[in-house]
């Protein structure tokens, strides 16, 4: 039978071209629309090491003729962000508040930094690793429920005895510490000496998160090290604020704090400004890495066009050959052919050329990931090594472009195959 | 002759109903995405009030300093440093106007009112009025000599001006911007959302913002005319040189000046090195993406117009047989082809207007209820766009096979053999 239709498919082979670059070239952009689909679904829908659900960064405003810098300012500063952590922590529903430097996630503030592993020197055979820098207040790890598996979170600094420094993992399994280029064992630390705005801290990890903490806008994943953010770190207008709502209190929660809180947040020479979602901030990055909503579907009309494109050159070219090849059908009707078998010929010739058209396709697109052919052309990928994309993303996009291209074309053909069968056999005997 | 193709086209249309539809949908649904593309594009570079000066403005708005011997690099995409717009931008003397912009998060308090609003300010110089072409619907724009004693004046657009003041006259009333009292001396009226330069909740002289020397500027350099563009960058290119000289080891890159079609498409790095790489990446995007959007529909016509020529084999044999010529031949399958594809790009046009209106969002960025101006649409490069697209997919489709039925000998033709 594949025989017999690979001979039906060669006799007509000048209108079979078309159909075959037709089949080739939506075969590939249907592969990368997917790839690119799944890669931003991934990247929507993954997670993060943040829980944000019912978390908001509340935006505070210095007033004109202050300024952040002023010493009189900068002396209180501690006292205001404490007096407006009271004021907010008694206000109905506020489950955790806590103030950060660089570690807001999504917020676009980030501090890169170098950490030396298990050595109180740097030296020429000791590895740095590039991590990045983060300095939070006791509450964060409340915040964004960011679970340690082991230690506790950071104690305030008063009952502090001893330096704290909290490390994630980079990697998806946890295990690793570091970044993607230079790693080391997580378990195998003791000891961590890290450079920050306080100058170099040397203590062993107090605390390790259980997942990595991967935000959406950093490219290549690394891992944080986090130090206690000093008092004199305290600031209003620079730090990112962070809070927590009860899932009952969060409803049209930023209107009703704004309205309700906003005399009792003028602190000194501060004022509230707004409060945000953090879900927004991460909408924010998704959209500026071009997987956003618009990208999104974007794709999908692209995708829709060369379907509805297929759909309609399968149906007129094989509308086509039925006509011109009614003699032929008639004959085999002629001599015993059921209608279901002439269908099952028209139908298998699509499926066919389709399987063709498959294999070569297939191979374009591989071959065309293993070059940069794609990213100069302006379609956003990433580095599948180092986010851990393997061939089963592969698998997937020829499962899903050709059972989509199965669905299609036979949807195509079934019109003109039904309009085959139903020729008549004395068509055969008027042909000349 | 062209009369007898058009009746003849007409006719081959009727005989065969089915692939007359599928063939017309094709082209399309073809015509509809590429006139979508570019009425998109088309949109954000025309020039409608107020931007109406678009073709003759150049943009300047990054500003990256790199120290050479310690390789810090510091920059800001968003602005220009004040002191910097005044030490060496505005000096130059080819544009016809030097406007700074610098937009600001306020929030304000309409007199007599306990209610706070945050919005977005423009805060500008006087010139900008004469950038930008607004309609007063009452009172006027501050001065150049409002502008530069810092008077603390505001201009609101109409939604603004109801939303703080509801129906009372707005003019000569106060509001506090910031905790300051600001009075408003205009009302302009409603601005479509996709000028987005000159768009803002209200406007104020940037000189009546406090520390406004510590702020960060947009820059629009107006020329006289397009011709003065090479002059305007040289211009720029030797502010960079001077400021590179004077401030060692820094070197500076203002990134610009961008024209309005690049400006659109900056992707918003500090470089110019990246911005032009980003440029061209987005060309071959381009290139690409309309490549595709012809290439695959005229596979498709391409069988269609192949299997349709088949048929017809025997009367283009007898034409060929009386004396026709084979350009003749090709022109008049490809004349025939045309009309298929005028008629569908035609109902692609309409289309994509549907597609804009609906698809706003997506397509243009702006809100649903954003007005689109109507120049934008219907014009003169529109149409001709239209045309070439139908023209270059008419000749995607059917130039093959008309080429081959054209060459091919008067007894294969008229023996219906294309096999060879």
């Amino acid at each position: 039978m594949i025989q017999h239709l690979f001979t039906i498919i060669w006799n007509e082979r000048r209108s079979n071209t078309w159909i075959l670059l037709e089949y080739i070239v939506v075969f590939c952009v249907l592969w990368f629309c997917c790839d690119y689909t799944f890669i931003a679904l991934r990247t929507y829908m993954r997670e993060d090491g943040f829980d944000i659900n019912h978390t908001y960064r509340i935006e505070m405003g210095i007033k004109p003729d202050c300024q952040s810098d002023d010493s009189t300012i900068k002396s209180q500063a501690y006292f205001y962000a404490q007096t407006l952590t009271e004021r907010v922590k008694r206000y109905p529903g506020i489950e955790a508040i806590s103030f950060a430097i660089c570690a807001f996630p999504y917020f676009g503030c980030y501090s890169s930094g170098e950490a030396i592993i298990n050595s109180d020197s740097s030296g020429a055979d000791i590895p740095i690793y590039r991590i990045r820098a983060a300095q939070v207040s006791s509450g964060f790890s409340d915040v964004f429920r960011i679970k340690l598996r082991e230690g506790s979170g950071f104690k305030p600094e008063e009952e502090s005895t001893q330096p704290q420094i909290i490390i994630t993992p980079f990697d998806h399994k946890g295990k690793r510490f570091g970044n993607f280029y230079e790693s080391v064992d997580i378990d195998s630390i003791k000891t961590i000496l890290t450079d920050q705005r306080r100058g170099q801290i040397l203590a062993p990890p107090s605390g390790i998160t259980e997942r990595p903490i991967k935000e959406i806008g950093v490219w290549s994943p690394l891992s944080y090290v986090c130090i206690p953010l000093p008092r004199e770190g305290y600031d209003l207008y620079w730090n990112q604020i962070a809070i927590r709502v009860a899932p009952e209190a969060d409803h049209d929660f930023p209107e009703r704090f704004i309205k309700e809180m906003r005399d009792q947040l003028n602190i000194g020479p501060y004022y509230l400004v707004s409060v945000v979602p953090t879900q927004k901030y991460r909408q924010e990055n998704i959209d500026d890495l071009n997987y956003g909503e618009g990208q999104l579907f974007s794709t999908y009309v692209i995708m829709g066009f060369v379907i509805i494109n297929v759909f309609l050159g399968i149906l007129g070219s094989f509308w086509f050959r039925i006509q011109s090849r009614r003699s032929e059908i008639g004959l085999r009707i002629a001599l015993g052919s059921s209608k279901r078998k002439v269908q099952q010929l028209v139908v298998g010739e699509t499926l066919l050329l389709l399987v063709l058209a498959a294999t070569i396709g297939t191979t374009i697109c591989l071959n065309l990931f293993t070059t940069n052919l794609i990213g100069t052309l302006g379609i956003p990928t990433i580095d599948r090594n180092e986010w851990g994309i393997g061939w089963e993303q592969d698998l997937l996009n020829f499962l899903i472009v050709f059972g989509f291209l199965t669905i299609t074309s036979i949807g195509a053909v079934l019109y003109p195959a039904r309009k085959a069968s139903e020729i008549s056999p004395s068509e055969a005997l008027r042909s000349e | 002759m062209y009369r007898i193709y058009f009746k003849q086209a007409l006719q081959m249309l009727k005989q065969n109903p089915f692939i007359s539809i599928i063939s017309i949908l094709g082209t399309a649904l073809a015509i509809m995405m590429i006139m979508t593309v570019i009425v998109t594009s088309e949109i954000q570079n025309a020039s409608f009030a107020p931007e109406v000066n678009r073709d003759r403005t150049l943009y300047l708005h990054t500003f990256t300093t790199w120290d050479t011997i310690t390789n810090i690099q510091n920059s800001n995409s968003t602005g220009i440093p004040y002191s910097f717009c005044k030490d060496y931008i505005l000096p130059i003397k080819t544009p016809e106007l030097i406007v700074e912009t610098d937009l600001c998060q306020t929030i304000v308090k309409p007199e007599g009112s306990n209610d706070i609003h945050l919005l977005e300010a423009l805060g500008t110089d006087a010139d900008f009025w004469e950038l930008y072409t607004f309609t007063f619907v009452q009172g006027k724009p501050y001065s150049q000599e409002e502008f530069e004693s810092g008077l603390r004046a505001a201009v609101l657009r109409e939604r603004t001006a109801r939303m703080l003041f509801k129906d009372e006259n707005p003019i000569g009333k106060s509001m506090e911007v910031n905790f300051l009292p600001y009075r408003i001396v205009g009302v302009v009226k409603e601005i479509s959302p996709l000028a987005k330069e000159s768009n803002a909740a209200f406007w104020i002289p940037y000189t009546s913002l406090p520390q406004y020397e510590n702020d960060i500027f947009r820059i629009m350099l107006l020329a006289r005319d397009k011709s003065d563009f090479p002059k305007i960058k040289q211009e720029i290119a030797d502010v960079e040189r001077k400021y590179t000289l004077a401030n060692p080891p820094l070197v500076l890159d203002l990134n610009g000046p961008l024209e309005h079609r690049h400006e659109v498409l900056n992707p918003g790095y500090p470089h110019k090195t990246k911005t032009e790489h980003a440029l061209r990446v987005h060309k071959r995007k381009t290139v690409l993406l309309f490549s595709l959007l012809l290439l695959v529909p005229a596979l498709n016509l391409s069988g269609f117009s192949l299997s349709r020529l088949r048929k017809r084999l025997d009367e283009i044999g007898i034409r060929k047989a009386f004396g026709a010529r084979r350009h003749v031949i090709l022109i008049h399958v490809l004349f025939e082809n045309l009309i298929t594809t005028l008629i569908g790009g035609a109902i692609g046009l309409l289309l994509s207007y549907l597609a804009i209106f609906s698809l706003r969002r997506w397509l243009l960025e702006i809100s649903a209820d954003g007005t689109i101006p109507g120049q934008a649409l219907v014009s003169f490069p529109v149409f001709l766009a239209v045309f070439a697209a139908c023209l270059l997919l008419n000749l995607f489709s059917a130039g093959i096979p008309a080429y081959r039925v054209a060459r091919m000998p008067i007894v294969d033709s008229l023996m219906q053999n294309d096999k060879k």
